[in-house]
């Protein structure tokens, strides 16, 4: 490789050709770190610069509700859509003050089959209750769980026994996907409100993306079967969003759309 | 005639070797011919410039991923690592373990033809091949998977083959240290031996599910997710190798930093590579947010090897022209023997690199995976590597393999000389409207992306000019492949100029001295703000969205 002249002679080499020259501009890509503390997308962000802060940004669907399985998210979904379901088919996820008809539907369901979603809040304290009892794998399984549970009873309308809400809670909107349509495949939202995307496939894998609707760039959340995704989003402007699959799910993968109407 | 060592070395080489290394090269240009007409149909569908049924559509696709990354990439560097071992080993001079480099060649081309067939004739299921697709007839797909087995049980053996043949003269007293060319050849076969052994690990499982003799593929996500981080770096690393031996080839000119230092470069890539591979999960729902940011943070480091072979090379080219009476900043590039093929290819590669490179570097921030991943952005920024760094890369090799393997001349390498401008102008079509769609949202691995007439009237333009790169691309590309072959199967007659040896320069044997080299720092320094500019612009576009995410629960 190199001569043994210039070899011998690399310490009187121009500063440019010499060894440790060259390996620290190697690390020069490494400074993007800076720009991504800017926009708060790094672990020791700038402060007060817009676009940091918790979850900002955010990162996809995160899991939840480990070990829910398909049926039981359809049962969800059904309950869900039938509780916001509009004369036109579309559905409008709303806060309703009908704890009492909503721990009737919910547990109607409930009892048929396991009690994990779409229960009262005394179902579900019950269950974790129970769970605690079980060891520290059954109790992890219930942090989870009850996370994922709490905001069903939100998803159904029911916000307790005596009916109470917070507005600043989101509000939880439940698709699922499967080959090839969504369900539901048009929603109807309010800007300024969240919202707390609840999915999951029941099939094989899909894609979430929910295009802006100004058509600059959409948000993606990848979703497995047997994982839910959650995502809290606030729309900011009235307008139509486009639903689309980003995942290759099978012959059909291009006709899998839905739509967000927010007004 | 160029007598550089690599095209010697090659001509020396036992007729036997000779007839492997040419089945070899044989099968990776078929698959490079077949491979670009299934990249062409799936763009050309995209485009909207003809239509085929969603069926036929998804199985050019699943073909066009399958012949390519897997197969052309992998018959290259099969070859290439023997040719390395043999050439650049002093004492080797031969294949060792021939035979079971043939044994390893008849299996690599019996999983190419199961591959191949499988998606003509059943569900097409794209090259990653998630079993889940397929529940519903599990029997149909088993014979993918088996290519797929096939392809890594015969890179195993190759791979043993080309260590062999730089171990032996070790092992006989012959030689008591290995050039860097030797070095980076052991430990790529060793990388292709590891990857052998984790595709082996990934398709196992469901070639058995497929045929009902086990019943869990449960970890087939992860087991995919260790084998294609590998497998996506290796052609990587196989580049700045070809690098390497391409420059010493065409310009004389050998690393002015010594051979122990290359020889820890290459070193680098198993330090920096394997722990970086989180960034291709970030969408994925179970990920910790904990490790997605760590995955971001450690991927940041991945171009620290590929960056460093890049200065090495440069500033042992510029001081060496410098030496030599090199003017200017750029007067040095200008001397390089642009008229070889080899050059303007590798030269070319070196551009793309540097593209590809800025916009890889926006995809592996973690809060830009939601709006950047899935969608074309990747197809439009990877071709940049695939096609523009590695595919162009491993042509220019084969300028000088073929004509020293067979002792035919190259067709016409005046011709081939400007193919590399015109691949990266399709390339900058392709992928700059890719990039842009990206952006936009347009989503990658959908073939109509009309929505029934509720996507942005944008996105089909945008997917015009897709086709439009293609079309220029697939056209640079049918000629090399045309060329390659002619050069492989029947030898050009006619003597002329053009066909008598590749242009070289030879700048090697001059005292570099204090001569300087700024061009490598300064092209990084433009690298970096680049970047800059092209992840601020995803962070812009996120934050312009008309939805705010605040994150979900674990």
């Amino acid at each position: 490789m190199a001569d043994s002249k210039d070899d011998d002679n690399l310490r009187d080499r121009h500063v440019t050709t010499r060894r440790g020259f060259v390996t620290s501009i190697s690390f020069g890509v490494v400074s993007l770190y800076g720009l991504w503390a800017f926009y708060g997308a790094a672990p020791v962000s700038l402060a007060g610069i817009p676009g940091s802060g918790e979850g900002d940004g955010g990162s996809g669907g995160h899991g939840g509700g480990g070990g829910m399985s398909p049926d039981e998210f359809r049962r969800l979904t059904d309950a869900f859509i039938e509780a916001n379901e509009l004369p036109d088919g579309s559905v409008q996820p709303k806060r309703m003050k009908m704890a009492a008809a909503s721990m009737d539907m919910n547990g109607g369901h409930a009892e048929e089959e396991e009690p994990r979603g779409g229960v009262s809040s005394a179902e579900m304290k019950m269950e974790k209750g129970h769970s605690e009892k079980e060891g520290s794998h059954e109790e992890a399984a219930m942090g989870n769980e009850e996370a994922v549970m709490g905001h069903e009873e939100d998803a159904m309308g029911n916000e307790g026994a005596g009916g109470q809400h917070d507005p600043e809670q989101p509000i939880d909107v439940y698709i699922l996907a499967q080959r090839y349509s969504f369900e539901p495949d048009l929603l109807r939202l309010e800007r300024d409100v969240p919202y707390r995307f609840r999915m999951m496939a029941v099939d094989t894998s899909h894609g979430v993306s929910i295009l802006g609707s100004v058509a600059l760039g959409g948000h993606i959340m990848r979703v497995r079967p047997q994982a839910l995704s959650e995502m809290t989003m606030t729309f900011t402007r009235p307008g139509e969003h486009l639903v689309y699959c980003t995942v290759y799910c099978g012959e059909g993968h291009d006709m899998m759309q839905a739509k967000i109407i927010v007004a | 005639m160029n007598t550089d060592r690599l095209t010697e070395g090659l001509r020396r080489l036992p007729q036997g070797d000779k007839r492997l290394l040419q089945v070899f090269v044989g099968m990776a240009l078929l698959s490079l011919a077949l491979g670009l007409f299934f990249g062409a149909m799936t763009a050309f569908v995209r485009a909207g410039f003809f239509e085929l049924d969603s069926l036929t559509g998804y199985r050019m696709l699943t073909l066009h991923g399958v012949t390519i990354f897997f197969y052309w990439l992998y018959f290259f560097q099969a070859a290439l690592i023997l040719v390395l071992a043999a050439v650049y080993t002093e004492g080797a001079g031969r294949i060792a373990w021939r035979r079971a480099a043939w044994v390893g060649l008849g299996l690599m081309a019996a999983g190419f033809v199961a591959s191949e067939l499988t998606p003509l004739l059943g569900t097409p299921l794209l090259y990653n091949a998630p079993p889940s697709l397929i529940e519903g007839d599990p029997a149909s797909s088993g014979f993918f998977y088996l290519g797929y087995t096939l392809l890594g049980v015969g890179l195993f053996l190759v791979a043993a083959s080309a260590i062999a043949t730089a171990v032996k003269p070790r092992f006989e007293g012959k030689i008591d240290t290995w050039s860097s060319i030797s070095f980076a050849a052991v430990a790529w076969a060793g990388l292709l031996i590891v990857s052998a052994l984790a595709s082996i690990n990934a398709f196992v499982p469901p070639m058995l599910w497929s045929f009902g003799l086990i019943d869990d593929v449960s970890s087939y996500t992860m087991s995919w997710n260790i084998l294609f981080h590998n497998v996506h770096y290796l052609p990587l690393m196989a580049t700045v190798v070809m690098w390497y031996v391409l420059v010493e080839a065409v310009a004389g000119v050998k690393s002015i930093f010594g051979q122990r230092f290359s020889k820890y470069v290459f070193a680098t890539y198993l330090i920096f590579v394997p722990p970086t591979s989180i960034y291709h999960m970030f969408l994925e729902p179970n990920l910790a947010p904990g490790v997605r940011v760590m995955g971001s943070m450690l991927s940041l480091f991945i171009s620290v090897p590929t960056v460093l072979v890049f200065l090495i090379l440069v500033a042992s080219l510029e001081a060496h022209a410098r030496a030599r009476g090199a003017r200017g900043l750029f007067g040095w590039i200008r001397m390089l023997p642009w008229k070889n093929p080899a050059m303007s290819a590798m030269g070319m590669a070196v551009v793309n690199l540097a593209i590809g490179g800025v916009f890889a570097f926006v995809l592996i921030q973690e809060k830009l995976a939601p709006l950047l991943s899935d969608t074309f952005f990747v197809p439009g920024y990877f071709h940049f590597l695939t096609l523009g760094t590695v595919t162009l890369t491993f042509i220019a090799a084969l300028l000088y393999v073929i004509p020293g393997i067979t002792g035919h001349a190259l067709w016409r390498p005046a011709v081939m000389a400007k193919l590399p401008y015109v691949t990266t102008f399709g390339l900058l079509i392709f992928g700059g409207a890719g990039i842009a769609a990206g952006y936009s949202g347009v989503p990658r691995r959908v073939l109509d992306v009309a929505y029934q007439g509720d996507a942005p009237g944008s996105w089909a333009v945008l997917m015009a000019f897709v086709g439009i790169g293609a079309v220029v691309m697939a056209a640079a590309l049918a000629v090399y492949v045309y060329g390659l072959f002619r050069t492989l199967l029947w030898p050009v007659r006619e003597t002329s100029i053009e066909t008598a040896g590749l242009a070289a320069t030879s700048w090697g044997g001059v005292i570099v001295g204090r001569s300087s080299a700024w061009v490598g720092p300064l092209a990084v320094l433009v690298l970096v703000l680049a970047m800059y500019v092209f992840t601020s612009i995803a962070f812009e576009v996120m934050s312009g969205l008309s939805v705010e995410t605040s994150g979900g629960h674990l």
